[in-house]
């Protein structure tokens, strides 16, 4: 295994032009996509949740293999293991999903059953949720080498008034394999990646708006949040966010005061993984809420 | 090879002027992630559609100076043309130095291979004015529903779990009918099902899309109602269920869109093509599990006889 991570960190390091050659010389005869792809099982992404009495999180849990083979009985088993903000491990819930079927999982609700009470914290942090691979899916793939599915499900967040908003995950973090509890993490190492999010902010729309940084890796990364005018005036805040854990930049037109108020712009600097980007999480005097991947 | 400047860097967009919604698009003139372009000036153009997949015109709407981000109201412009239905739009970019390269936007270039702009994508926004919005942000997928001679068309796999009813909350589904190719006429046959929460199938339809089209699905009033109300969560009052769509006959993206009038909230979200969610040892096992899981569809669609869908 040290050998995958190895070769993997060495391939992350090369130049852009060298990686397609690189990768065809190490990973001959192996996943294309991952060294440590060697079985069967799942990719996942790791989440922000929220559950602070104003907002909640609700996970829809759909048996995607349900839609892959629909004649084959996928019921299977998941599980939802939650961090706080700093990454640190909350609670681990088991569910059944059957087939065609999905889990409604309510962050509020697996809090109680970790022992939290609504005003207790933690209020918000990170999580993982994992179905199993069936076993009628098992033997469906088993002649097709290594097989990996990446289950880019989506998570919602509810205001108090009931209304849902949704966003997919946007990277990669964990490896499930079949047979096995503990993943595997699918960044071997973390590196200096940067993001000019398209969105243009203007502030004075929103109550709050929030950008949402999460850490993929397994050591703590610190990240940048510049945020620059029409005029090219800029203000800039710094977080370190460790292992699992999440930090979240809030935008209001009190804290932004100095720059233009429309148009704004954003650059996160320091990602860890290059595809680790912002979510942005917009709050509204109305009550309404709305999130977005960047 | 030759490339379209137009579909260089484009999206294609549902106007939803029957859910009361505003549109506007927000663009960038930076490499989103950073350092394989340089800023430069792009030049922004607005193609409009009929509802029934007619092009009508195109707009210039303005220029992105470097390091700049813009948004664009499209309402008043689109409504001024197709003032009350729901109809697509698509907006392209074009960068600077290649408009200074063509004589007409509609003309291809030959060039010896195509620029990479991948994941230069626009953020689409709709809004209840004055309330809230909700954003998404895409791109469209290389070479879409571009037809080789003799080669099947693309086909679709499409699966959600946002699909949730309430007394104050409505989800649309929106497919969008588009293609990369300007003489492209097909029709395609959208066939999509809903579960509730056991796996039980509630809703079984088909709907046929015309080139160039979207369609807004209301699933409220799709779904029958005794259904939703055994659905209800008693503790929220939410009714949440999973929706699965194919078709033979065309690649669609679909936008799923909640809505809760009352507080002016909106969310929207792409979805992702089946496919994205295998990672098999060999890359052609993708298409292939994704068309034997449309067969298993359809077949199961014979079974029960429903909605039946032919497209020449």
């Amino acid at each position: 295994m040290w050998v995958d991570k190895a070769a993997m960190a060495v391939a992350s390091y090369l130049p852009r032009s060298m990686k397609s050659a690189a990768r065809r010389l190490l990973f001959k005869n192996r996943h294309p996509a991952h060294l440590g792809l060697r079985e069967f099982g799942a990719v996942q992404d790791l989440y922000y949740w929220v559950a602070d009495g104003r907002l909640d999180t609700l996970v829809p849990v759909q048996n995607y293999f349900s839609v892959f083979y629909p004649k084959l009985d996928t019921a299977t088993s998941g599980s939802l293991v939650v961090f706080d903000s700093q990454g640190v491990p909350v609670g681990r819930k088991e569910f059944a999903v059957g087939h065609l079927a999905y889990a409604k999982l309510r962050l509020s609700q697996v809090l109680k059953e970790f022992g939290h009470g609504p005003s207790a914290s933690p209020a918000y942090g990170t999580l993982v949720c994992n179905i199993t691979v069936p076993s009628s899916v098992r033997q469906a793939i088993a002649g097709s080498g290594p097989f990996y599915f990446w289950d880019r499900f989506y998570i919602g967040y509810l205001s108090q008034a009931g209304q849902p908003t949704f966003v997919h995950g946007v990277d990669k973090a964990l490896i499930y394999h079949i047979g096995r509890v503990e993943p595997d993490r699918w960044y071997p190492a973390a590196r200096e990646y940067q993001w000019a999010p398209e969105i243009p902010v203007n502030i004075t729309e929103y109550k709050r708006f929030s950008v949402i940084m999460l850490n993929r890796v397994s050591r703590p990364k610190r990240v940048r949040l510049v945020v620059e005018d029409t005029a090219d005036r800029r203000l800039e805040w710094d977080a370190t966010i460790q292992p699992n854990g999440v930090h979240r930049f809030e935008l209001t037109p009190a804290n932004t005061t100095g720059l233009g108020s429309a148009e704004l712009r954003m650059r996160i600097e320091g990602m860890a993984t290059q595809w680790g980007r912002p979510i942005v999480f917009k709050e509204f005097a109305s009550g309404a809420i709305s999130v977005m991947h960047c | 090879m030759q490339v379209r400047p137009l579909n260089l860097i484009s999206t294609p967009v549902p106007v939803l002027n029957s859910l009361g919604l505003d549109l506007a698009v927000g663009l960038s003139s930076d490499d989103p992630v950073v350092g394989r372009h340089p800023a430069e000036p792009y030049l922004v153009y607005l193609s409009i559609y009929s509802p029934e997949g007619k092009w009508l015109e195109r707009r210039e709407l303005g220029e992105i100076l470097p390091h700049r981000r813009r948004l664009f109201p499209l309402s008043a412009l689109t409504r001024a043309l197709v003032p009350s239905e729901d109809h697509l739009v698509v907006v392209h970019r074009v960068p600077g130095w290649l408009a200074n390269q063509v004589g007409s936007l509609d003309e291809p270039l030959e060039m010896d291979k195509e620029p990479d702009y991948s994941m230069f994508r626009s953020l689409i926004q709709y809004a209840y004015p004055g309330r809230g919005n909700g954003s998404v942000i895409y791109e469209t997928p290389p070479r879409l529903n571009v037809r080789k001679t003799g080669a099947p068309p693309s086909n679709t796999l499409t699966f959600s779990s946002k699909i949730v009813l309430s007394s104050s909350v409505k989800t649309y589904v929106v497919p969008i009918h588009y293609s990369m190719d300007p003489g492209y006429s097909a029709v395609c046959c959208y066939h999509y099902l809903v579960f509730d929460q056991s796996g039980r199938q509630v809703l079984a339809r088909t709907v046929t899309m015309p080139a160039f089209t979207i369609q807004v699905l209301d699933l409220a009033r799709e779904i029958p109602q005794e259904a939703i109300r055994h659905a209800t969560d008693s503790q929220d009052g939410l009714a949440l269920f999973s929706f699965v769509a194919y078709s033979d006959d065309a690649a669609l993206a679909p936008l799923i869109v909640n809505l809760a009038s009352g507080v002016g909230g909106v969310s929207v979200e792409h979805t992702h093509p089946a496919q994205a969610f295998l990672m098999p040892f060999n890359d052609k096992d993708k298409n292939r599990i994704k068309a034997a899981a449309i067969g298993s569809w359809r077949d199961m669609r014979i079974e029960t006889n429903k909605g039946a869908c032919h497209v020449g």
